[in-house]
């Protein structure tokens, strides 16, 4: 126990990065042929898909615990951290190669109880009540999973994980596919599950870098695991449609509303988890397991930086924008240039046979790219530099999109083919429409009216709620004071005083009956 | 209030209590505030003393009254907590959990999608939000309609319907003031806060939030919170912040021992050979000139420094405060802001910048930070940054956390060479600047051929509160911008042949060299040194200079490693000193260094009273030579502002070190950065104050020692007495128990302590 380390702290963190160097050293094995691992009944199977996950879940793992040893140093729960994120850290694991769903529920209720666990790490009031919530959310999908997989057991027996998942003859599809939905959201911190979420904060900073980048991601990976179960109904995937679009708005909007490093980190969570189930949906499955496995390393990095965020505003202060407007044309060119390089090799691909996953990807990309270019002018007035940002900007979207078509390519075959019941196109334009609205409300567009009703989405969706106490009219009248004019002080007659609030307000005086 | 003017309202008033107009709102707000110390911002970090207000009283008088209202010893003070004490339940922290979600969402304004209304302030946002919020009933937003638009009215509105009289008001808006004090304290500094964002609407928005919430419970407490019979409870009552008998036992231990050391000091090797103590403190010049004299902060931290070079150089070394009596405002090349570079309790008065000698090379990083940023902040971009990035952030933080220790920031970083200048002074005020600072340290004759001018910074990664390593007497900045200065301002020939007809004769081969000791990797970085190429053996004189540093740094790195953490490992001296140096640039340690943790005193005198004295980098150095200063100017100067400073430091450690969850910032581990200004512990609640855990203790090591300061003082005892005359701050903090005062006039005599009749032997 010397320098306060302990067994736990120097055994944990080598055997996770043990375990990422030989997820990599399986990934060469398994590119080609998937590898199968039996265990009696059950067994793990690797696959492209699966190894990509692993490699996520191990690599985040092995940093986590990493930075852990010296950022938890001198904390009375450290050695707890290290046996529970072993613990989430192999379980999520499993969950991803498991053979059978048995194995895979069993996986999932252990990587639950462990989350509840790291939440409530600390003991601090808050932290208990924020580990409460987080029960309380999680059990719900628990429950969810346990009875699909019974019905799955009763029905069909243990179906075999092992690639695709098809099942055959008839059976309750629609109410198992809506439970894996509900177990889903649960994980992935879906409206109207997303509250326990921001709680993840109270925890110490390994804890919300280990919890945002691996284990929210399970409820899109047992979604696409399941998806001859979730997909094969369209009312479950028109649901997972609205469920991801919904979670993507509000979580848009949560993060934009908060400045705290820590916090807009957890909102931004819950939109990427939309934006995930979303991709899930309309049958982009390579797009959507390439979106949470980038987006859990750039959680569990930006979780794990958030100290620097006094040093990054300090020069931020520095280094202020330039308040100067850039001229019309500069301004096209700053959306044009960018949306017509993404959209170029968007069309090339389509040309190849289009999928929802290029539409979506796409879409965003162009969206950064304008975003980096804007900002570009509002860095330099030199012409050379602005070009160089638009054009460099769009070349990397179109580049990433190109990349992500060959791995879209290359996880084929691991990856359940887009179900016929996956929305048709008409969902490009709920979510587009949705996405104007995010923008124009935080952007603050809009009259008098749109503000007022801005206002109460702001109260909706920002403010906790407060529960009123009763009987909220003026209370009782206010003993009227026999104060002269000498009174000491700076003393007023208060019904005077109320008189003048009510004149303003036209309000029921005080003391008129409630 | 005091008690009189409510005796006096309660006399005029038989029949009814009198209420508190807007006006009387105001007033009584700021002073309900005054328990709260204002805090600074993160980025430059203060220390104050939390119990700053109690001050005028003595220090366990002021603990007493402290644990009233802070901490778990509060006393319930608002009429949720008397609820929650008699009936149960959790009002209180739900009226706090509102009100602190509010403060977040007005104060910080950097979220895209903000506050409605939030740039008319905390109030008006409040409002509005609330007076829209459909989970409310009409009752709830006609409370927030009903109420008038100027937060003082409300607040009178609010505390007359609550039935609380003008002679109750004070008392009724302490207990809000101070149920969040981080929020209060922030408010109440003003920092980078807009109209709107002030006591009174902060006040308003609390008792709104509280009558929202309690209604008419409201009045299920007397007006009075019945305090008499409903004190704290007493399974809450805890023990009270400090043991005093166990707080004094320690000071007295660690006390004697370091004056009976400065008294019988033990010579140690190199200092000894050197030094010839003359009668007024310093050594005599001439006889043997000194090779390098060195100017350091009066920061703990310098005393390892000092002591090392000392011993393996011989050099001679002087301490003061580290912005070397340059208030500056200093415009840096490539930064749009001017900053200051005083302690914060100095405005600046001069104005300096930076010019470039070359060519300036471009940064690109902040365009790339405004990138990332504009695309983290958008409705669709984030979707797309995220995947885009995430690939190569994975891959960063991976390499960050397994081979820490990335570039080398701060004084090292600088790529083109460039001078600092003062373009508004005239030459008498430079040569004022330049006087000011060799009279303060004492250093008038003798000077050696190479004197160094040592700032110090401290570069951490990924740390809130870097700032607080720093230089505080640069307000918060490294200290190597007021080093060059200051070197640059004695080695200019027009200032020179002003400080000689002052008196001061400064050699024609003496060269004055600017500095950054870097207190994390205890690297010491010459300034300038290639620009200025005055003398004409620079090159010998440097490489000298420079191996002395470096086996200093190593030595104290050394040294410094068996207190910290994870400080010494198996491996070669060789890996280890790698391993220490790079300590700081580690993103994923919490504890770099120490910091000022383990101060204990202060001694203003000159070197000798210390010389080859291990001090372990416990106490603050300023140096004095009284002879020089028979009116008592520079010590009375040294009173007002380091010794104040230091003060400020001792306690904020104390305190934070003694209730660590009061008035310390709590640990690391689980903070988040809100806006530029503080930290939470938590996705939301109060603000934290004051030093993390980990600048105070960590499990198992030794961290601080909660000591009050101890000012040792060497000059004669008359003229102590005058300055403590002259500076009544002091003297009460001296009369209060704040710190100690241990004094003599000479080398040769005996220590004595200040004690209220005057002077006593010290036993």
């Amino acid at each position: 126990m010397k320098d306060g380390r302990s067994t736990c702290s120097e055994v944990v963190p080598r055997s996770i990065a043990v375990g990422a160097v030989l997820a990599l050293g399986v990934v060469v094995a398994a590119w080609s042929d998937p590898v199968s691992l039996e265990l009696g009944p059950t067994g793990l199977w690797v696959d492209r898909a699966s190894l990509l996950v692993v490699l996520l879940v191990t690599g985040v793992g092995a940093t986590v615990t990493s930075f852990a040893r010296r950022s938890l140093r001198g904390e009375p729960y450290r050695d707890r951290f290290f046996v529970l994120a072993a613990v989430v850290t192999a379980a999520s694991a499993v969950l991803a190669t498991a053979a059978t769903i048995t194995l895979l529920t069993g996986a999932w209720l252990v990587v639950s109880a462990g989350v509840v666990g790291l939440i409530g790490l600390t003991g601090t009031p808050e932290a208990r009540a924020a580990a409460r919530r987080a029960r309380r959310a999680l059990a719900v999908g628990d429950v969810a999973l346990v009875a699909a997989t019974a019905l799955v057991l009763a029905t069909w027996g243990d179906v075999s994980l092992r690639g695709p998942l098809v099942v055959e003859g008839p059976g309750p599809l629609v109410l198992v596919g809506l439970l894996i939905v509900v177990a889903a959201a649960t994980r992935s911190a879906q409206v109207p599950a997303h509250g326990w979420l921001i709680g993840t904060v109270w925890a110490p900073t390994p804890v919300s870098a280990l919890l945002h980048a691996g284990v929210v991601n399970a409820g899109g990976i047992v979604t696409i695991r399941l998806w001859g179960l979730v997909g094969a109904t369209a009312v479950v995937t028109h649901l997972l449609l609205l469920i991801g679009t919904l979670t993507l708005v509000v979580g848009t909007l949560q993060a934009r509303a908060r400045s705290d490093v820590k916090g807009s980190l957890a909102a931004s969570t819950v939109a990427q988890m939309g934006f995930m189930t979303l991709a899930v949906a309309v049958g982009a499955h390579a797009g959507a397991l390439l979106h949470l496995v980038a987006h859990g390393m750039f959680k569990a990095s930006l979780f794990l930086g958030s100290g620097s965020a006094v040093s990054t505003a300090r020069r931020a202060r520095q280094h202020p924008r330039s308040d100067a407007r850039p001229s019309g044309p500069w301004r096209i060119a700053a959306v044009a240039v960018p949306v017509a390089m993404v959209g170029a090799v968007m069309l090339f691909e389509a040309s190849q046979g289009v999928l929802a996953a290029d539409l979506l990807l796409a879409a965003v990309l162009g969206a950064a790219a304008v975003a980096v270019a804007v900002s570009g002018l509002h860095r330099t007035s030199a012409a050379g530099p602005r070009a160089a940002v638009m054009v460099g900007a769009g070349s990397i979207g179109g580049a990433y999109l190109l990349l992500a078509h060959a791995v879209d390519a290359a996880l084929g075959s691991a990856l359940p083919a887009p179900a016929t019941t996956a929305p048709g196109l008409a969902w490009l334009g709920m979510v587009a429409v949705a996405a104007g609205i995010t923008a124009a409300v935080v952007r603050g567009v809009g009259g008098q009216r749109v503000r007022s009703a801005q206002a109460v989405l702001y109260g909706a969706v920002v403010v906790p709620r407060l529960t009123e106490g009763p009987c909220l009219a003026p209370v009782r009248p206010v003993p009227v004071s026999g104060t002269d004019a000498a009174a000491p002080g700076p003393v007023a007659r208060p019904d005077a005083l109320v008189e003048a609030s009510v004149a303003r307000t036209s309000i029921q005086p005080l003391g008129a009956p409630s | 209030m005091t008690a009189t003017t409510t005796d006096e309202a309660r006399d005029r008033t038989p029949t009814g209590p009198a209420f508190l107009d807007p006006a009387g709102v105001v007033s009584a707000v700021f002073e309900a505030a005054r328990p709260v110390t204002a805090t600074w911002p993160l980025d430059t970090f203060v220390a104050t003393n939390p119990l700053a207000w109690l001050e005028d009283r003595h220090f366990a008088e002021a603990l007493d009254e402290a644990g009233r209202i802070f901490g778990p010893g509060r006393v319930a003070a608002t009429p949720a907590e008397v609820l929650d004490l008699r009936d149960g339940g959790d009002r209180a922290s739900r009226i706090d959990e509102q009100v602190a979600t509010w403060c977040r969402l007005v104060i910080d304004d950097h979220a895209t999608w903000g506050a409605p209304e939030r740039d008319k302030g905390l109030w008006t946002a409040w409002r509005t939000v609330t007076g829209a919020d459909r989970r409310l009933t009409d009752e709830g937003r006609g409370l927030a309609r009903r109420l008038s638009a100027d937060p003082a009215e409300a607040v009178a509105v609010l505390l007359a319907e609550a039935g609380v009289g003008a002679d109750l008001a004070p008392a009724r808006l302490r207990g809000h003031l101070t149920a969040l004090p981080g929020w209060t304290a922030l408010i109440r500094a003003g920092h980078r806060t807009r109209p709107g964002v002030d006591l009174v609407s902060y006040a308003a928005v609390r008792l709104a939030v509280e009558r929202l919430l309690l209604g008419t419970r409201l009045l299920d407490v007397d007006p009075d919170l019945g305090r008499l019979d409903l004190d704290v409870d007493p399974d809450r009552r805890r023990a009270p912040i400090v043991d005093l008998a166990e707080l004094e036992a320690a000071e007295a231990t660690y006390r004697d021992g370091l004056l009976g050391a400065l008294a019988h000091p033990v010579p140690s090797r190199g200092v000894a050979e050197s030094v010839t103590p003359s009668p007024g403190g310093r050594p005599a010049p001439a006889a043997t000139r000194r090779p390098v004299q060195l100017l350091c902060c009066i920061d703990v931290r310098s005393e390892g420094l000092r002591r090392h070079v000392e011993g393996l150089g011989g050099w001679e070394t002087f301490g003061v405060a580290g912005f070397f009596g340059l208030a500056i405002r200093l415009q840096r090349c490539g930064e749009e802001v001017a900053t200051d570079r005083s302690p914060v309790i100095v405005t600046p008065a001069v104005d300096a910048r930076e010019v470039l000698d070359g060519e300036p090379v471009p940064d690109l990083r902040p365009a790339a930070d405004d990138a990332f940023h504009v695309a983290k902040e958008g409705v669709a971009a984030p979707l797309a940054l995220a995947e885009v990035a995430g690939w190569g952030a994975g891959a960063v933080a991976a390499w960050r956390t397994f081979r820490p220790g990335g570039r080398a920031g701060g004084a090292r970083r600088r790529r083109t060479a460039s001078h600092l200048e003062l373009p508004a002074s005239t030459l008498a005020d430079r040569v004022d600047l330049a006087h000011g600072l060799l009279r303060t340290v004492g250093l008038t004759h003798g000077f050696a051929r190479t004197v160094i001018v040592c700032g110090h910074g401290s570069d951490t990664r990924n740390n809130p509160f870097a700032a607080g390593l720093t230089c505080g007497a640069c307000g918060g900045h490294p200290g190597g911008d007021n080093a060059r200065l200051a070197a640059a301002l004695l080695g200019d020939p027009e200032v020179r042949a002003g400080l000689a007809e002052r008196g001061i004769e400064i050699p024609a081969d003496t060269w004055f060299v600017a500095a950054e000791h870097d207190t994390a990797s205890d690297e010491v970085v010459l300034l300038d040194v290639d620009r200025d190429v005055d003398p004409v053996d620079h090159e010998d004189r440097l490489a000298a200079v420079e191996a002395v540093l470096a086996a200093a740094g190593a030595a104290l790195r050394a040294e410094r490693a068996i207190d910290l953490p994870d400080g010494r490992r198996r491996g070669t001296a060789r890996r280890e000193d790698r391993r220490r140096r790079r300590r700081g640039r580690d993103w994923a340690e919490v504890l770099p260094e120490w910091g000022l943790a383990g101060n204990a005193a202060m001694v203003i005198g000159p070197r000798s009273t210390t010389a080859g004295v291990d001090l372990h980098r416990r106490v603050f150095l300023h140096s004095y030579a009284a002879e020089q200063d028979p009116e008592g100017a520079v010590l009375g100067a040294i009173f007002g502002g380091p010794l104040v400073v230091a003060h400020w430091i001792s306690s904020q450690y104390l305190f934070s070190t003694l209730a660590p969850e009061t008035f310390g910032a709590g640990t690391k581990a689980t903070h988040n950065v809100v806006g530029d200004f503080g930290v939470l512990s938590g996705p939301s609640g109060d603000l934290r104050r004051g030093l993390p855990l980990q600048s105070v203790s960590v499990a198992g090591h030794r961290g601080h020692q909660p000591l009050r300061l101890l000012a040792v003082v060497e000059a004669p005892l008359a003229r102590i007495d005058a300055c403590l005359a002259a500076n009544p701050q002091v003297a009460a903090l001296v009369d209060g128990d704040w710190m100690a005062l241990a004094a003599r006039p000479g080398a040769g005599s005996p220590w004595s302590r200040r004690v209220a009749a005057g002077w006593e032997a010290w036993s």
